[in-house]
């Protein structure tokens, strides 16, 4: 058979641990072989490649295999889904699994792949595994997003697959962006930016591929049409169904979705043309047997007989299977125990991904922004927001001070609990160890009695630091050697002779945030318990009794924290100044 | 001190003559007189304050700063254009996506010559299509690049939204860590000059709950150079306010490299009695707002925030522990913006340090309108500060 003079893929054995290894050696044969596809192409504006497909039988097994763990993950994540471990959108591929396979067989991993929401079996494609897989979509750590994507934003970046997008339509002006950078850097690849066929009428499709012919940039275009844009046919909402054609002028060619050979033939094609001479678009015709998502039947918009019809003359596992038992390349026999063995494969990787656990707490407020040079960016108040959830709830190290951890009234500070919060609390950071320097007339006349203390806050060593201090006045540190600003106001050196009278506390070792609850007055604000160091001890800090004040006198028409302060010297006994105050017992 | 090059505009933008070097030239040199050092505490003797001759002189006034080093004098859009070339000359992954950005040279001229210098790979010029560019830069940026996007003007960034939220504020988190998207996006907005209500757009607001998105405001050409530079460098999309009405300040700025800090406020003056915070063109309403205050006795202390998002409550907070009062004067709308969303982050951190309420000065809830008269109602007036500081000075 004439063998097509076209580029040709060799399978390789991938690493071990990857699932989509080349095909057991039941015909490993690379010997070229020349297969026709099911139909010819239809192009527009360019002229049609040529419907012989030279391919390998190693390569026909590997679709075969690669294929059949789709198939399979998929279903599972379908269980996966009833049995609610996947949560929200789940959209599943199997039916459409020839698109990613023959893709992928067709291109190198330098060339890259950006698609929306349906996007498990492409992450496999480009070699991911299978328990990253799962992991993600059960939000474990193990996930390719580390959890925080979930099943709409799988990504790879070593392997050039670019996503996973909630919003479709979006993912292609991003992957003409993609395309932008591969010709900027004179990579001698192209970018496939897939859609479905709902999609297709979004607008900035359009912008795109006028930019993308202006500039000439290596875009692929790929409509996957499954004929159904969640429950609205094609036919309803394309006033022109024929995707390949929608680039006017730009050349499109329409390929059967369900023949991988035809896919890998288009894909090659596509490659060579995008990079020569810019966009280019293909429709896949293809098909979706699950409904748009695991919410939706599927079949409420199109008959069963429809799904089953295709699924007995299309399908593109089964396709591939009669390829092999035609041209003798496996036994029936032997691609059962290929099944069996892929079954286990992906029963073994959920039961792995299942141990991995969920992400830590802290991860909520990881990867919002990246560290970069010297302009670190932190949270509001130059602190990193991170996250502290150990009794139960998510404090940032903030909020902490704002709010107060607030323990509900009913729950009593038992022993183990007050050790819990004491080992969890941690001396306030800016701003508020930073000493007063406006000095306001209430609390002024009660400084006296405020044993003065080294301001130095003291650290429990059981608490992590979890963000930088900047004390005031400084310049900011540059860490690149470029002038940075510096700021233009240096603060006046406060008189040696005032106390501090503003966080007495921090010379203990206590938490000013317990005490929100115990306190009769609902305001007490995080720093409302001035605790004198070495006066109050804990116990009695815990148990509130100077809970109440707020630093805000008049609040609630109390004395401010700091009288309560000086009284609490005596524990047990009533602040004088808020005698109207119902005081809690002291009892520890 | 360096932040502090003097201004020869002085608060210019309550008139129509923004760019007129020659008439404006400040008399803030000229009156000479230092604000009294007070001691801390001693400025609110009794709890009432107290008046002092105090002159709207900056407190450490630069016959420094810019006089030891030679400095040049440049307008704020080329104070941008040569922070642009000197980062596209450092690295070759800097390219600027924007409509007429490069042959033209830029609505704005802040582009201007750069098609010339860099080819046309490095500055493109996009058809209308702020969606579909945006996303390409975006997409372009998970590839590598360090693509600057310009919206013509911060209104059609509006068009882009879906991109800048989604994709350009979410890729690094819902990817894990893979990807970053160091973009900037930048364009002026603000009130102009009677441009009509969808040419007036603040998108401050509508950006500012975008999580993984850094925002900055420029309001002088030292500032704006610092900070187009600091953000072209930052791992982080970072989006860079102008003013349509600012781009003709001139300044002297300093002939090295600088850059700036993108999280942190500027003390334009400092003061003892009232933190006004601002940023970008309502700083010069403000500092003339602050000449009458000063001649009423006031000693407001000025601070330009620059950093919207986050918020540098460091430099916010210390100056709310010092005067303990606090109005927020900007262009914003009122609903759900900037000031709002500030007003709520002191509550939140400094309450025991106020003795008055917070005072939020912003736009009006309108479209802004076309006639001069009404256009003027719609933003804050150097009258209505002063009338503001008056009354928290109460």
């Amino acid at each position: 058979m004439a063998a097509a003079a076209l580029l040709r893929r060799v399978p390789v054995v991938r690493a071990p641990a990857s699932t989509l290894i080349a095909a057991r050696a039941i015909s490993n044969s690379t010997a070229p072989l020349t297969i026709e596809t099911s139909v010819p192409f239809t192009s527009h504006i360019v002229d049609p490649p040529s419907r012989d497909v030279t391919t390998t039988p190693a390569e026909i097994l590997t679709f075969f295999h690669d294929m059949s763990v789709m198939r399979r993950m998929e279903i599972a994540a379908d269980s996966l889904y009833k049995a609610k471990l996947i949560r929200g959108f789940c959209h599943l591929y199997d039916g459409q699994e020839a698109v990613a396979v023959g893709m992928e067989a067709a291109i190198t991993r330098s060339d890259s792949i950006i698609t929306a929401y349906r996007d498990h079996c492409i992450y496999l494609a480009r070699g991911g595994d299978l328990v990253s897989t799962f992991a993600e979509l059960m939000g474990r750590q193990a996930g390719c997003s580390r959890g925080k994507g979930g099943s709409m934003h799988f990504y790879k970046k070593d392997a050039n697959f670019y996503g996973g997008h909630g919003i479709v339509g979006a993912q292609v002006p991003l992957g003409c962006g993609l395309a932008f950078a591969q010709k900027y850097r004179k990579e001698e690849s192209a970018t496939f930016a897939l859609y479905g066929d709902g999609a297709a009428n979004q607008g900035q499709l359009f912008e795109a591929l006028n930019i993308s012919a202006l500039w000439k940039l290596p875009a692929i275009l790929v409509c996957e049409n499954n004929h159904y844009g969640m429950g609205t046919a094609e036919w309803r909402a394309a006033k022109s169904p024929a995707y390949y054609k929608r680039g006017d002028y730009v050349p499109g060619l329409k390929v059967d979705g369900m023949d991988v050979l035809a896919v890998k033939q288009a894909c090659k094609f596509a490659k060579e043309h995008a990079i020569a001479n810019g966009p280019i678009v293909l429709e896949m015709d293809t098909y979706r047997y699950h409904g748009h998502s695991m919410s939706d039947p599927g079949s409420t918009y199109r008959t069963r007989d429809e799904i089953s019809g295709v699924r007995q003359e299309r399908d593109p596992i089964e396709r591939v299977r009669k390829l092999i038992l035609a041209h003798d390349l496996a036994t029936p026999a032997e691609l059962k125990d290929m099944e069996k063995e892929i079954r286990k494969e992906v029963d073994d990787a959920i039961a792995k991904a299942k141990e991995s656990p969920m992400p830590d707490t802290s991860e909520l407020f990881t990867n919002v922004y990246v560290k970069g040079f010297g302009v670190e960016s932190f949270g509001a108040d130059r602190k990193e927001l991170t996250a502290e959830c150990r009794s139960g709830r998510s404090t940032d190290g903030r909020s902490a001070f704002a709010r107060g951890l607030v323990v509900s009234p009913a729950e009593s500070l038992t022993p183990p609990l007050r050790r819990l919060v004491q080992a969890y609390s941690r001396v306030p950071e800016w701003p508020f160890n930073r000493r007063p320097i406006g000095v306001r007339p209430w609390t002024r006349r009660l400084a006296g009695r405020v044993a003065d203390a080294p301001v130095t806050p003291s650290r429990p060593s059981s608490v992590s630091c979890l963000s930088k201090n900047f004390s005031g006045g400084d310049a900011h540190p540059s860490s690149s050697g470029n002038i940075m600003a510096r700021r233009t106001f240096q603060w006046p050196a406060m008189p040696a002779d005032t106390p501090n009278q503003g966080w007495p506390w921090l010379d203990s070792a206590l938490t000013p945030h317990l005490l929100g609850t115990t306190s009769a007055c609902a305001r007490a604000s995080a720093w409302g318990c001035m605790v004198a160091p070495g006066r109050v001890d804990v116990d009695s800090v815990l148990a509130g009794v100077c809970g109440r004040a707020s630093g805000h006198a008049g609040a609630c028409g109390r004395a401010s924290a700091c009288s309560v302060l000086a009284d609490s010297a005596r524990p047990g006994s009533a602040p004088s100044a808020c005698a109207s105050a119902p005081v809690p017992s002291t009892s520890a | 001190m360096a932040a502090a090059s003097s201004l020869h505009v002085a608060a210019p933008v309550a008139t129509p003559r923004v760019g007129s070097s020659a008439g404006n030239r400040s008399a803030s040199a000229a009156r000479g007189v230092r604000v009294a050092a007070a001691g801390s505490g001693a400025a609110r003797a009794g709890g009432r304050l107290v008046a002092r001759a105090a002159v709207a002189a900056k407190e450490n006034s630069p016959a420094s700063a810019a006089s030891k080093s030679d400095g040049h004098e440049v307008l704020l859009f080329e104070a941008l254009r040569e922070a642009l070339i000197e980062e596209m000359k450092v690295d070759p992954t800097v390219c600027v996506f924007g409509e007429d950005v490069g042959h033209y040279g830029g609505s704005y001229k802040v582009t201007k010559g750069l098609a010339e210098m860099f080819g046309d790979l490095r500055v493109l010029d996009t058809p209308i299509a702020e969606n579909s560019f945006t996303g390409m830069g975006v997409g372009a940026a998970m590839k590598g690049l360090r693509p600057v996007i310009e919206g013509m003007n911060m209104g059609f960034l509006l068009l882009a939204y879906n991109q800048i939220s989604n994709n350009c504020g979410m890729l690094h988190y819902t990817s894990g860590g893979q990807f970053k998207i160091p973009v900037v996006i930048r364009g002026p907005g603000g009130v102009g000059r009677q441009l009509g209500a969808e040419h007036s757009q603040r998108l401050e607001s509508y950006f500012q709950s975008i999580p993984g998105l850094q925002m900055v405001a420029c309001s002088t050409p030292y500032n704006a150079k610092g900070l187009m530079k600091a953000a072209i460098r930052s791992e982080n999309p970072v989006v860079l306010f102008e003013h349509v009405l600012l781009y003709n300040l001139k300044e002297k700025i300093p002939d090295e490299e600088y850059v700036l800090c993108l999280e942190e406020a500027e003390m334009v003056r400092p003061g003892e009695h009232v933190t006004i915070l601002t940023y970008s063109r309502m700083r010069y309403h403000v500092m003339q707002a602050a000449k009458t205050l000063v001649n009423k006795g006031y000693d407001p202390e000025v601070i330009d925030i620059r950093s919207l998002k986050p918020f540098d409550l460091h430099t916010i907070g210390n100056s709310i522990k010092k005067t303990h009062r606090v109005l927020i004067v900007e262009e914003c709308m009122r609903t759900g913006g900037i000031g709002a969303s500030l007003r709520s982050a002191i509550i939140d951190n400094f309450w025991d340090y106020l003795d008055a309420p917070i005072m939020c000065l912003s736009s009006q809830d309108v479209p802004t309108p076309y006639a001069a008269t009404l256009e003027d109602a719609t933003v804050v007036q150097p009258a209505q500060i002063v009338a503001a500081v008056e009354q928290i000075c109460r």
